[in-house]
């Protein structure tokens, strides 16, 4: 068995060192992974959701035994029951374990709070419809948008989510949360799933075979009008162009991690940066709004 | 013929999802054949409030160019469409200039210049309208074949004195 050390604060940033690290234990053959959440204080919704879908992983293709060591005593430090009422423990696969136990949040309060979407699984895109309401509720309690630009970002959500159902060829669907940050005045939108990623996707299309696509290349690909696996007479292709052109609209901040190549844009200071890290399949994208 | 999108959509008044689309696309193309409409339908979007580009992409881009190999085809007008539908329909069919009426999707300035004539004169031939906007007769021919092969008009076969063939085009605003 190998410990890893989840950090004290866990973003999209110290979530690429997280990887490396269960990596370098899939390297080493250890076969059961205990994550230590001891010192852990804060893990944002695309936080969390990575982890969700690194342990799905871990479990289903890389037959591990996962263990979340939540507490140094048999008590849990209020962090964890804020981690659970936000969703993320009721995500994992049934196989994880825990020590002392596993959080659970009362349930009476899933869905009561009309500011955040708990992490929530998406199984199909009649259930995604019913979902609609709480995002746009979210929406409402944490931003001063108005209807029309509520629309915007109900649009971008069901762009993303058609997605996940039209080329991640995931077998579990996707996940989303929205989660607002007071202090930093952002929302986080987060949708993700854990398929066989833009760059597969691209990559398997008649006319991007022979283009050798990196996953950053091709992730910047993507969000270009008219780019699909369809080919381009194919007038598809246009949802995340339109998702990259609603997060400008709106001053947001818009991230791409899929498989092993992210791209992250600001669009309110005009830049980019992209990067490379270890695989972790399927597309997970996060959209930072300004919030009030 | 009047369709009410909202009612077919199981009164749902945002449209999101490809699949969604493709059924109301299906319904709707069953009621232009039960009802056999070969003149004007009406898409009325009162009560929808936004309509995603996957689904505008399903529901009507390709319901014009599934009816557009039919002969003959209605003329579709989109009534009561707001501006965040319009929006992504825009996208869909490559937006383009405001006033009460709008063309969207891809076409040429020469096309506009027909559709403007036609709304004019309401019904025409292809002859009376070649002299009004003091064209050949072949390129008007080619224009209003254009216009209706995107179900923008509708035309009805009519007999000439000489015994031949003639169409009259219909546009309704």
């Amino acid at each position: 068995m190998i410990t890893i050390k989840v950090p004290n604060k866990l973003t999209e940033i110290q979530f690429e060192q997280l990887l490396k690290d269960v990596n370098l234990s899939l390297t080493a053959g250890h076969h059961t992974i205990r994550f230590d959440f001891t010192g852990t204080e804060f893990i944002s919704s695309f936080g969390m959701i990575e982890f969700v879908l690194l342990c799905e992983y871990l479990i289903e293709k890389e037959n591990k035994r996962i263990t979340l060591y939540l507490s140094n005593t048999a008590k849990l430090e209020p962090c964890m029951y804020v981690l659970a009422r936000l969703g993320m423990f009721e995500c994992l696969p049934d196989q994880v374990s825990f020590y002392p136990l596993k959080p659970k949040p009362k349930q009476s309060s899933r869905g009561k709070n009309d500011a955040i979407l708990e992490v929530t699984k998406i199984t199909d895109s009649e259930q995604a419809q019913d979902l609609f309401d709480r995002v746009e509720k979210a929406i409402k309690s944490n931003t001063t948008y108005n209807q029309g630009q509520v629309y915007d970002i109900c649009t971008m959500v069901s762009e993303m989510v058609q997605n996940i159902f039209d080329h991640s060829e995931s077998k579990t669907g996707g996940i989303i949360a929205i989660q607002n940050y007071r202090k930093i005045h952002k929302m986080q939108l987060v949708i993700a799933d854990s398929g066989i990623g833009i760059p597969e996707t691209l990559r398997n299309s008649k006319e991007y075979k022979n283009h050798n696509l990196s996953d950053i290349q091709a992730i910047s690909e993507s969000l270009k009008k008219g780019v699909s696996r369809h080919g381009k007479g194919a007038q598809r292709g246009e949802g995340l162009a339109r998702c990259v052109e609603l997060a400008n609209k709106h001053g947001a901040q818009l991230y791409i991690r899929s498989n092993r190549g992210w791209v992250k844009i600001i669009f309110s200071q005009s830049r980019g940066r992209a990067g490379q890290g270890c695989l972790l399949p399927g597309t997970q994208i996060f959209v930072n709004f300004p919030s009030k | 013929m009047k369709i009410n999108i909202y009612d077919e959509v199981g009164k749902r008044k945002r449209l999101f999802f490809s699949d969604s689309g493709v059924k109301l696309r299906e319904r709707i193309v069953k009621k232009i054949y039960a009802e056999k409409a070969h003149d004007l339908v009406i898409l009325n979007f009162a009560d929808i409030e936004v309509v995603d580009v996957s689904f505008a992409r399903e529901g009507f881009v390709k319901l014009i160019s599934m009816l557009s190999t039919d002969e003959p085809h209605p003329q579709l007008l989109f009534l009561n469409v707001n501006d965040y539908v319009k929006q992504n329909l825009d996208l869909s069919m490559k937006e383009h200039k405001k006033k009460n009426w709008e063309l969207i999707g891809k076409y040429s300035e020469q096309i506009r210049e027909t559709v403007c004539a036609l709304i004019k004169l309401k019904e025409t031939t292809a002859k009376r309208l070649s002299k009004k906007l003091n064209i050949e007769l072949t390129t008007c021919n080619n224009r209003l074949m254009s216009l209706y092969e995107m179900c923008v008009i509708t035309r009805m076969q009519t007999g000439q004195k000489s015994g031949g063939i003639e169409f009259i085009y219909k546009l309704v605003i």
